[in-house]
């Protein structure tokens, strides 16, 4: 494989080269190849012939041999002694003789002088029953006297005419000493058979060496499957044998065969049985495998040196034409490739003198280059094309990733309202059985109370059950201002009018160390909603922006118009701190009832629950932004009332009630109702201080002229009748008016003037202003008339205070 | 002893010829068999002529002790000899001779006694030595009688040279003729 890669990286003359020379030496290769088959199949002919015609010769030769030995033979058997010496013996043999020395000893005389003169390497007697009487042979005598030949069908029918003659002119003799292959003659007195003369002659070495000279191959003598004598020593193997015997199955024609790695063409001349049947045959063997070598091997040398001067030539004259035709070619590509190196189009390549194939190719390319030209001019317009779409695209795709977005944050604010409606589906349910219940424990304690001594224990531990149910039912109202389920009372209104109608009363909850911004576009749409329960949502927002700023900052309170898609006006709401801001977690479910980061004690988790109640049912939304370390916003949308406002429809209430400026002292230990009250009094026009203990409104009382001192009974340390104590000693003529969510027969053990004005809680702001209006008047009156002193009965109202979150 | 010859077949002309060369003989030494002198020395000689080649006749009986002439009566020389037993161990050889010589030999032993001539090797002989003079060959009509023999059992020998000896055992009382007939398969193929 490296080799193929290799010729492929050469260059095209290289490989032309290398082609006529590869292709040449097959061609050589092949024709050498078809040359060997043709001489082998000829010589392999030539080869059969020969033999056959030597099988002949050779057969003739055994005819010829066997005539003569049967020619000597007739010659002993004429012998007077030899022939009397049988007919002695057969005729002694036949009155109990047995074979006397004498006459054995007197033919084997015989057959020795016989031996002399006759071409014969063995001689036997046998007498007329086949039996060795007398034999002598030239390297001594190799039969035993008395041995049977009778089983050698040319003893039988020498002794018996009558029995078959052998088929071949010859028997061979199977002696102790090796084969011979034999003539027998009859031995024949008066025409009566006296027994049989046996001529041999040696089937060994000598023999087969000299068949070899005359046929001019290889001889092998086998008897049945086994090699008795060769010509060559080397053929004398048992895998020789075997072949030899396969051949003779085929018949007395020459075949070819397979001996080691040599093919031989071999044919077999039958010689006769041995006298226990096994056939004795010689065969010639010439090696065609020799034969043709002794052809080729000139012829290859030949080949080679004609071969490697036909792929010499071939490969010169490969190179030859490969300068010739590849020349111009590589003329041409380098000019083209300095023209393509300089990056400019060159002039054209001068192809005038070259072949045709050239000036074609130079044609071609010159076309080529034409058409590469205009295809290039037609791509930079479309590419120009291309550029701009891409602008468009890559706008539509911007503008598409910009309402995806927008599509995701309104998907997660549906899911965050449907969470939130859940809930408060939930809690509404809830907070509606909690009121029965509270209700009934409210209203069952009350009753036991009422039966109740009211200084025993008994009485005070109802009324903690009573608070607590006042508490329970606060709470239980909070829930279903969340869940929508309160009622209201929407008036058409100035967002703004609102805002800045609360803001007085927020720069106090703030604090000082807090700045409160406030704008507002103008004139500014007007919406639809609850006033009261809007305050106590900017009052919420306001008191968890405060929460969120410990270490000051600003607070920022924007109304503005919003016009959306629908060509419907919105108004917006924002309320902004530069607080701590809010994870997303805390972000995530800041709506939810009981959720606060407050805390224990400090909230109760359901200020922004009521915003976001209040909100939903006025027909809004609210959404928070926050981000941690730089601030929250909420921003609460509300659709712009499309009537014209009437702002005298609901908001007589508040005009009715009864105004005053007087000032007005509050001492309250609960923020919400200090807040609700102090707010109260201000929209009416008092100017109102707050304390939240007895020491901060004795502290105030020395610094500013009161004129109503509003007090809580039950505080912490100094309840509120001690402080109006302290405070009427240094102020007789201040109108004290007290404040308490405790019955009236509670507070018997603060002992207090019957005299007093006592306000129950909770109270609504009506009640509120109602009463001190009313204190103040009657206080005024009883100054004017020196007497009376009124007690003004209060109900439980059903709003109650804010608590912000 | 007399011999009547049973009426035999026509034979043929070579049965004929053949059957002078049988002999029928009685077994048995001179001790069991007492002949007179007379017949004993007419029966002590012999000739076998050398004729046309050939050994004439072909079969020569005698009695042991006889002296066998082999004349040659042909114009070629002639030689006798014998590798028998019967004539001692080295069989003998009398020799080439021209026609009109004759040589001859006697025979100590009884046996069969081959006799061939050494320059023609078809020719032969058979000098039956016997050992005592009971023995015939066949007349004119082919009957073979053995005239005087005494009474006694004995064992009666058909011989042919061509064949193993056919024998029978016969009771001979003086005074009778006793026929013994003899079945001799002469052998095929004779051609002499």
């Amino acid at each position: 494989m490296a080799l193929l890669a290799a010729i492929r990286r050469r260059s095209l003359s290289a490989k032309l080269v290398v082609l006529g020379a590869v292709v040449t030496a097959a061609v050589v290769s092949v024709a050498f190849w078809a040359l060997e088959v043709e001489i082998r199949a000829n010589t392999r002919d030539v080869l059969t012939a020969q033999l056959a015609r030597n099988q002949h010769t050779l057969q003739q030769l055994q005819t010829r041999d066997a005539q003569q030995l049967l020619f000597a033979a007739s010659l002993i058997v004429g012998t007077p002694r030899f022939e009397a010496a049988l007919s002695t013996y057969r005729l002694e043999s036949y009155t109990g003789g047995t074979r006397r020395v004498e006459l054995v000893r007197t033919v084997e005389d015989e057959l020795r002088n016989s031996l002399r003169s006759v071409d014969a390497d063995l001689l036997v007697a046998t007498d007329d029953s086949g039996r060795v009487f007398a034999s002598a042979g030239r390297s001594g005598s190799l039969l035993r006297n008395g041995a049977s030949l009778f089983a050698l069908a040319a003893v039988r029918h020498a002794i018996d005419p009558n029995a078959p003659a052998d088929s071949g002119a010859m028997a061979v003799l199977r002696t102790d000493s090796g084969f011979v292959e034999v003539a027998v003659y009859p031995v024949v007195q008066d025409g009566f058979t006296l027994g049989s003369l046996v001529v041999g002659r040696r089937l060994n070495a000598a023999f087969a060496s000299d068949a070899s000279v005359a046929s001019d191959a290889a001889v092998v003598l086998t008897a049945g499957d086994s090699i008795f004598a060769a010509s060559d020593g080397a053929l004398v193997k048992n895998s020789v044998a075997s072949t030899l015997q396969a051949a003779a199955v085929s018949g007395p024609l020459a075949t070819t065969v397979r001996i080691g790695r040599d093919e031989y063409v071999v044919a077999p001349v039958n010689l006769g049985e041995t006298q226990e049947h096994a056939p004795v045959r010689v065969w010639m063997l010439q090696s065609l495998t020799q034969r043709v070598g002794a052809l080729t091997a000139p012829l290859r040398s030949d080949f080679v040196f004609y071969g490697a001067l036909a792929v010499a030539i071939a490969a010169i004259g490969a190179a030859i034409v490969a300068r010739g035709v590849l020349g111009p070619f590589r003329r041409f590509v380098v000019h083209m490739r300095s023209g393509a190196e300089a990056q400019h189009q060159q002039g054209q390549f001068d192809a005038r003198d070259e072949a045709l194939e050239v000036r074609t190719l130079n044609e071609s390319f010159n076309q080529l280059m034409d058409s590469l030209a205009s295809r290039r001019r037609e791509l930079e317009a479309r590419s120009a094309e291309l550029v701009a779409a891409n602008v468009v695209l890559t706008d539509e795709i911007s503008e598409r990733a910009r309402v995806e977005q927008a599509l995701r944050e309104s998907q997660a604010q549906l899911r965050q309202s449907q969470k939130l409606e859940a809930i408060g589906t939930l809690a509404g349910g809830i907070a509606h059985d909690f009121n029965n219940l509270i209700t009934v424990i409210s209203g069952y304690t009350q009753l036991a109370l009422m039966r109740t001594d009211q200084t025993s224990p008994e009485a005070e531990d109802l009324r903690q059950v009573v608070e607590a149910s006042d508490r329970a039912a606060n709470l239980t109202h909070q829930l279903l201002a969340f869940s929508r389920k309160q009622v209201l009372q929407p008036t058409v209104l100035d967002l703004s009018d609102v805002v800045s109608g609360i803001a007085p009363m927020l720069r106090r909850i703030i604090g000082e160390h807090l700045v409160l911004r406030i704008s507002s576009d103008t004139p500014l749409a007007r919406v639809r909603a609850d006033r009261g329960q809007l305050e106590q949502v900017i009052l919420n927002l306001a008191v968890n922006a405060r929460d969120a700023m410990q270490g000051g900052g600003v607070l920022t309170i924007e109304t503005a118009n919003v016009a959306d898609r629908a060509d419907a006006r919105s108004v917006i709401l924002t309320v902004r701190d530069t607080g701590i801001g809010m994870t997303h977690d805390v972000k995530e479910r800041v709506f939810e009832p009981f959720f606060t980061t407050k805390e224990p004690g400090k909230g109760t988790g359901l200020g922004l629950s009521t915003v976001y109640g209040i909100v939903n049912q006025s027909g809004g939304t609210i959404a928070v932004d926050s981000e941690l370390a730089i601030g929250t916003t909420f921003t609460i949308t509300l659709p712009a009332a499309e009537s014209v406002p009437c702002p005298d429809a609901d908001g007589a209430e508040p005009s009715e009630l009864p105004r005053g400026t007087e000032t007005i002292l509050i001492v309250e230990d609960a923020e919400d109702v200090r807040i609700l009250t102090r707010r109260t009094l201000e929209e009416r026009g008092y100017s109102v201080l707050v304390a939240r203990n007895a020491d901060e409104a004795l502290e105030i009382a020395t610094v500013r002229e009161i004129d109503v001192l509003l007090t809580d009974i039950v505080m912490p340390r100094t309840s509120g009748p001690q402080l109006v104590n302290k405070y009427l000693a240094t102020h007789p003529s201040t109108l004290v008016i007290y404040m308490s969510g405790y019955a009236d027969e509670a507070l018997s053990q603060y002992e207090l003037d019957p005299a007093t004005v006592f306000l129950r809680k909770p109270f609504t702001p009506a009640v509120l202003a109602r009463t001190v209006r009313s204190a103040l008047d009657t206080a005024r009156g009883a100054r004017t008339q020196s007497n009376a002193g009124s007690h003004t009965g209060s109900h439980t109202g059903s709003h109650a205070g804010a608590t912000a979150d | 002893m007399g011999s009547t010859p049973p009426p035999p077949p026509p034979p043929s002309e070579q049965m004929a010829a053949e059957l002078h060369n049988v002999v029928i003989y009685v077994d048995g030494d001179s001790t069991k068999l007492p002949a007179d002198h007379e017949l004993i020395d007419a029966r002590r000689r012999g000739v076998m002529s050398q004729r046309g080649e050939r050994f004439t006749p072909h079969v020569v009986p005698v009695v042991v002790g006889a002296t066998v002439e082999f004349p040659n009566d042909d114009d070629v020389y002639h030689n006798v000899f014998s590798l028998s037993g019967a004539a001692g161990p080295q069989g003998f050889d009398l020799g080439r001779y021209p026609k009109g010589a004759s040589r001859s030999i006697t025979f100590t032993r009884s046996g069969t006694v081959q006799v061939f001539c050494h320059i023609h090797s078809d020719m032969s002989g058979v000098v039956l030595v016997l050992p005592n003079p009971f023995f015939a060959s066949p007349d004119d009509a082919h009957h073979f009688a053995i005239d005087a023999v005494p009474e006694g059992t004995y064992t009666v020998v058909g011989w042919h040279d061509r064949i193993k000896p056919v024998t029978r055992r016969v009771h001979v009382t003086a005074g009778q003729t006793t026929t013994v007939n003899f079945n001799i398969p002469l052998p095929q193929g004779g051609d002499r």
